[in-house]
């Protein structure tokens, strides 16, 4: 039987959050999301000029072309496709232990879905406020960031414990933080 | 968030639940894993929030009135719902902030 630091779950926990079966959805999830972000971002691109809405008719094109998305220098419909690339890119780095053998990325994944997942929200509160307007895929892209955030949170939670007993136990956290072998064979 | 389309419901009954829509939805999805389930507390806040907003937004009618209010009555009792808690988290995120 393997012991608790062998199988890699961390103290306290009945799982570990850095298994594949744990990871892989998010990636897939998050390749989704990517794809229909770079749809969106064809459009306001101008590579494409129609877009796609089953439900609010011209709803899509207003939203993409509305105030709020020429904001930023880049189209916002991209800035989301390469958050989207961020979360797959995190997810996909690291072994089977990394909420202890890597938590830079751990923390760097957690900080990818939870801010994307909250413009989301701001986007979705944005589009009938501001723009008396729905856009069916910009929703299906918020359904999927505000998904995703608890699935990921649950390694962000078990790497920021790691630190904290890194710290209480009296090793240098920066070092823990970049990824150890030395403090995570000794510590949970 | 779906009725002002159907009804006139006054604009600012109906922003205001553009705004409170999205964020209880969110906050229910987050809380749905036992990790943080904690979350359904802030649904607990905003069901207060729309049960008070029926009656600070006029409403072109009584129904709306009251609908608005039972919505928010209903996210309140939800949100007291904790569900089944089968795993361990280490002491979760209070671990985080204790001792």
């Amino acid at each position: 039987m393997h012991s608790k630091t062998e199988s890699g779950i961390p103290e306290g926990w009945d799982y570990n959050p850095s298994t594949w079966p744990q990871r892989w959805p998010l990636v897939v999830v998050a390749g989704a999301g990517f794809c229909i972000a770079m749809y969106l971002a064809a459009f306001q691109l101008g590579w494409i000029d129609k877009v796609w809405d089953p439900f609010f008719g011209n709803g899509t094109e207003k939203v993409l072309t509305s105030f709020i998305s020429k904001t930023l220098p880049v189209p916002d419909a991209l800035l989301g496709a390469f958050g989207y690339l961020l979360d797959g890119v995190t997810g996909i780095i690291g072994g089977t232990n990394r909420w202890k053998t890597k938590p830079w990325i751990v923390i760097l994944f957690g900080f990818a879905v939870g801010p994307l997942g909250l413009v989301s929200v701001f986007l979705v509160i944005a589009q009938p406020v501001f723009l008396n307007s729905w856009c069916t895929l910009c929703l299906c892209s918020a359904v999927i960031s505000v998904w995703m955030i608890s699935p990921a949170t649950d390694e962000l939670l078990a790497s920021l414990q790691f630190l904290k007993r890194v710290k209480k136990k009296g090793y240098p956290v920066a070092k823990a933080f970049w990824g150890n072998a030395a403090i995570a064979k000794e510590i949970n | 968030m779906v009725l002002p389309s159907i009804f006139e419901t006054g604009p600012s009954l109906a922003n205001n639940n553009f705004i409170v829509g999205p964020l209880v939805i969110t906050m229910a999805v987050v809380a749905i894993w036992e990790v943080n389930r904690s979350v359904r507390r802030v649904n607990t806040l905003l069901g207060a929030w729309q049960l008070l907003a029926a009656f600070i937004f006029p409403a072109p009618a009584q129904w709306l009135t009251l609908l608005q209010a039972l919505a928010g009555l209903l996210i309140v009792l939800l949100s007291f719902i904790k569900g089944r808690t089968k795993s361990n988290y280490g002491g979760g995120w209070r671990f985080l902030f204790t001792g």
